[in-house]
């Protein structure tokens, strides 16, 4: 054909196959944000993938540097949106732990309400974008409809519907009231059959199960060997959750399962992300039914120096293991803040991962991933 | 690692998937044939179609369900009693003038130097009150540490979000200007 | 009064040409709004009342759009193929009954010609994709031929499984042995071919495929790169394909209502045949919207699978089976 080499550009020699390189973004039509893919093709099949990220570099871990601990607390939220209490919780923890702050029960509960609260929009908001890339336009719709209850929860107690700034250093900023707790019950209700209506029209459904199963294969060598966490880890067969291994907060009084699902094809990390939802129901429930009374803030000062040293604290956020390390070297302001976000991780092993799929297998591969390209940057 | 008993093993597949890791195409379905038998492949392409109908059928009963959109700008929502829009000064109830005494702790908490506060003493009074505060909303982040360091509560919260504007100058709130414009 | 014919014939087309252009027009209003109904959220609702004028400001703007014609192209192709698109499906309108008296032009050999008429659309398809000398456009149109090629086959065994039944290629007759009562249409003939609720389905969704609606859209919902076949068609010519897309579906749901749902009989004798023709043909066409804002787009290998290795040996069985019962009773 006349007109590939020259508007591509590619040298056609006497290699048995021609390849040629597309961009995948940094403009997507799908909803995963500015990552640039470079895709070596061979016709359908994908030879070699090739991320570019860093075109949403903030800098936040250098903003860190030059701010003291309180002023950093806006930043935590940006960094995964979509799950920013995890990641604000994260922080506020290292620096708890630093601090040896503890805060009281009830600010320990509502964190971790709140926080559930959080996974599930986050999981509802892949679920949409994932089955709009995969071409169903419905199930996005309804994701959103059940969102904007969490938010408007949310909402009623922060103030905030997506960047929350809440948590504060030895506790809340403000209390729940009797509103939210009879909102988050009824959410609870009504969230259990939406997420069989999402079973009977999404996971069972016949088309979805042959786009999903048996694709995107990772096994669990590829997953220990680029550090992937999270979702992406439970669904190739590793039983790692860090509420269970390293337990924070109030996680070791409440009860519930972390689904692990062995095949490590996207249908498993979509199970488990599904079934995630469910067990954060659980752990609402819970939570709400033993909500202690008493403060939400344990007295903190107004300035804080942490005592100079390595501090650490991780999470399990909505993508897979979130940890920040503070260095301190006695000051107002750290000398380093480092954050291990868990979306670079778990895009690391999409280039081993992809060879050899087609391009909509790769791209069903990377929507399973549910990566957050602002967590990949920073 | 973590202990048996918190996991959900994958007993349950979803029916009928039963493809090979990786695998492409239709290599399945000749498989099955050879193996499964031919009651096995046709109760397999039952079910699937099953699943389609069950899925038609979630869609047509969110068909006759009512919107859930809110009409903007024909209808419009209230906001929470928390809701956060941008900062602006509180008045006293007694005398209407603001709470601020102008000691510059929102100017200093905030982490993207949104705040410029100026105050002096006014005669006959004790405290300093505000004579210029200007908040940059182009740079504000919403977290909400001016509004709770201020000694006075001087500052909350408005309920402003339709802030749509064509020029950058427009986001930059004089607070006396609107506190004395009497704007809730 | 009868007039000359000619002239009926030359009203008839432009009512035809009309009833394309409308339906193109009104049907995309139908589908935004049944998107947003299935959705939960109202659609389109400012352009007029609810909408109803939505289509005329989207026609206002394509039209003024820029028909720009990329210069590497093969500009003869590129200009024709929408038109290659558009004409075999108004074609095959002409032979459709609409009613007892609404019939453009009666031809006894009407089932093959609407058939006959439909593959070249396949074949206009290809030329776009290949005057558009893009290569991602080439690559969407070789897979649009290969889905349609495939599914073909089974409509076509379905086709001639009906033929079997009703005797007769002319549409005129073949609504008219299904006349006077519902249980008379072919849908419910299950003496005749048990499977027949099965024939249905598998023409739905060879028709589905032939025009390529999701969830079998997987050529020019490529979006996930580029636009397909289309990637370099502006404007008016896009707008061509589109009202294409429409009057296929309308002539394959025209074709299903008269082959199996009894075309302008009645049911309940009271309101006039071109009433309910219309009924059934867009409740047909409400079926084909729900469906595609149900499912998500099928993979293409598991497309052509489903054609070669399930459909086909479905039409086959319901064709041996028709025959033999045809046979015995």
């Amino acid at each position: 054909m006349e007109g590939s080499a020259s508007t591509l550009g590619v040298a056609v020699g006497a290699e048995p196959r021609e390849t040629f390189v597309i961009n995948v973004g940094p403009q997507h039509p799908a909803t995963h944000g500015v990552l640039r893919l470079k895709l070596t093709m061979d016709g359908e099949y994908v030879t070699r993938a090739e991320p570019v990220p860093g075109y949403i570099h903030r800098m936040h871990e250098k903003m860190g540097e030059n701010r003291p601990y309180a002023k950093f607390l806006p930043n935590t939220s940006r960094i995964d949106y979509l799950s920013a209490m995890h990641y604000t919780h994260a922080f506020v923890g290292a620096v708890e732990r630093a601090a040896r702050l503890a805060p009281p029960p009830r600010a320990e509960y509502i964190r971790v309400i709140t926080s559930e609260l959080n996974r599930i929009a986050s999981h509802l908001v892949w679920f949409g974008a994932y089955l709009l890339d995969l071409g169903g336009f419905t199930p996005l719709l309804y994701a959103w409809a059940d969102r904007e209850r969490i938010l408007d929860l949310l909402e009623g107690i922060t103030g905030s519907r997506l960047t929350y700034c809440y948590y504060r250093f030895g506790g809340l900023c403000n209390d729940v009231d009797n509103e939210f707790i009879k909102g988050a019950k009824d959410f609870v209700i009504h969230m259990r059959p939406r997420l069989d209506m999402y079973r009977r029209l999404v996971t069972d459904n016949i088309i979805l199960r042959k786009r999903l199963e048996g694709i995107g294969h990772i096994s669990q060598e590829t997953c220990r060997k680029y550090g992937a966490t999270g979702p992406v880890l439970r669904g190739s067969g590793v039983p790692y959750d860090v509420r269970k291994i390293e337990p924070y907060s109030v996680y070791p009084e409440l009860d519930f399962a972390v689904p692990v699902f062995p095949q490590g094809d996207c249908m498993a990390r979509y199970l488990v992300r599904m079934e995630e939802m469910r067990q954060s129901l659980r752990i609402i429930e819970q939570a709400l039914d033993k909500l202690p009374g008493g403060p939400v803030q344990a007295k903190a000062p107004r300035v804080l120096k942490l005592p100079a040293g390595d501090f650490c604290c991780a999470v399990e956020a909505a993508r897979g293991r979130f940890a920040v390390r503070l260095v301190s070297d006695g000051g107002e302001i750290p000398y380093r803040v480092k954050l291990r976000t868990p979306s670079f991780s778990n895009l690391s092993l999409f280039e081993e991962a992809s060879a050899g799929l087609m391009l909509p297998d790769a791209l069903a591969l990377l929507g399973s991933l549910d990566l957050v390209i602002p967590d990949i940057d920073r | 690692m973590a202990d048996a008993s918190c996991q959900i093993a994958a007993q349950r597949l979803p029916a009928g998937g039963r493809r090979a890791p990786g695998g492409q195409g239709g290599a399945g379905v000749a498989q099955q044939l050879g193996g499964g038998g031919l009651a096995a492949h046709v109760g397999e392409i039952g079910r699937g179609f099953w699943s389609l109908v069950i899925g038609l059928g979630v869609t047509l009963g969110e068909f006759f369900r009512p919107t859930i959109t809110v009409r903007y700008p024909h209808e419009s929502l209230k906001m929470t009693a928390r809701f956060r829009g941008h900062v602006e000064l509180a008045p006293d109830p007694a005398t209407g003038r603001p709470l601020c005494v102008a000691c510059g702790s929102c100017q200093r908490a905030c982490p993207s130097s949104c705040i410029v506060v100026e105050g002096s003493k006014r005669e006959g009074e004790r405290r300093k009150s505000p004579t210029v505060f200007r908040l940059d909303f182009t740079r504000c982040s919403l977290c909400g540490a001016c509004v709770e360091v201020c000694p006075t509560r001087g500052l909350r919260y408005s309920k402003e979000y339709n802030l749509a504007g064509t020029d950058k100058g427009a986001y930059v709130f004089d607070l006396l200007k609107r506190l004395q414009a009497g704007k809730k | 009064m009868s007039l000359a014919e000619p002239i009926r014939l030359l009203l008839f087309l432009a009512g035809l040409l009309a009833f394309v252009g409308l339906n193109a027009a009104w049907l995309v209003w139908v589908e935004r709004k049944s998107a947003g109904r299935f959705q939960r959220r109202p659609g389109p609702t400012e352009v007029g009342y609810e909408g109803l004028l939505q289509p005329v400001a989207d026609g206002l703007k394509i039209i003024s759009k820029q028909l720009n014609v990329p210069p590497n192209s093969d500009a003869l192709l590129l200009r024709l193929a929408p038109t290659m698109v558009l004409a075999p499906a108004m074609m095959c309108l002409a032979t459709i009954p609409f009613s007892e008296t609404l019939a453009a032009r009666n031809i006894n050999v009407g089932l093959v010609m609407v058939f006959a008429f439909g593959s070249i659309n396949v074949l206009a398809l290809m030329l776009a994709g290949w005057a558009s000398r893009n290569k991602y456009a080439i690559i969407s149109a070789a897979r649009v031929v290969s889905q349609d090629v495939a599914y073909e086959v089974p409509m076509f065994l379905v086709v001639i499984t009906m033929l079997m039944i009703t005797g007769t290629m002319d549409l005129r007759q073949i609504v008219e042995q299904q006349a006077g009562g519902f249980w008379r249409w072919n849908l419910f003939k299950v003496w005749l071919n048990p499977l027949m609720p099965v024939t249905f389905v598998v023409y739905f969704t060879c028709m589905l495929a032939e025009t390529n609606r999701a969830p079998f859209d997987m050529a020019e919902a490529e979006s996930e790169l580029v636009a397909g076949a289309f990637t370099e068609y502006a404007s008016f010519s896009w707008g061509l394909f589109f009202m294409a897309e429409y009057a296929n579906l309308v002539v394959g749901c025209a074709v299903g209502t008269i082959l199996f749902l009894g075309g302008w009989d009645s049911p309940l004798g009271v309101l006039p045949g071109l009433f309910w023709f219309g009924l059934k043909l867009y409740l047909l066409m409400f079926a084909v919207m729900w469906v595609r804002w149900t499912f998500p787009r099928t993979q293409f290998y598991n497309l052509l699978n489903l054609s070669w290795k399930i459909l086909i040996p479905i039409s086959l069985i319901i064709l041996v089976i028709t025959s033999v019962m045809m046979k015995l009773f």
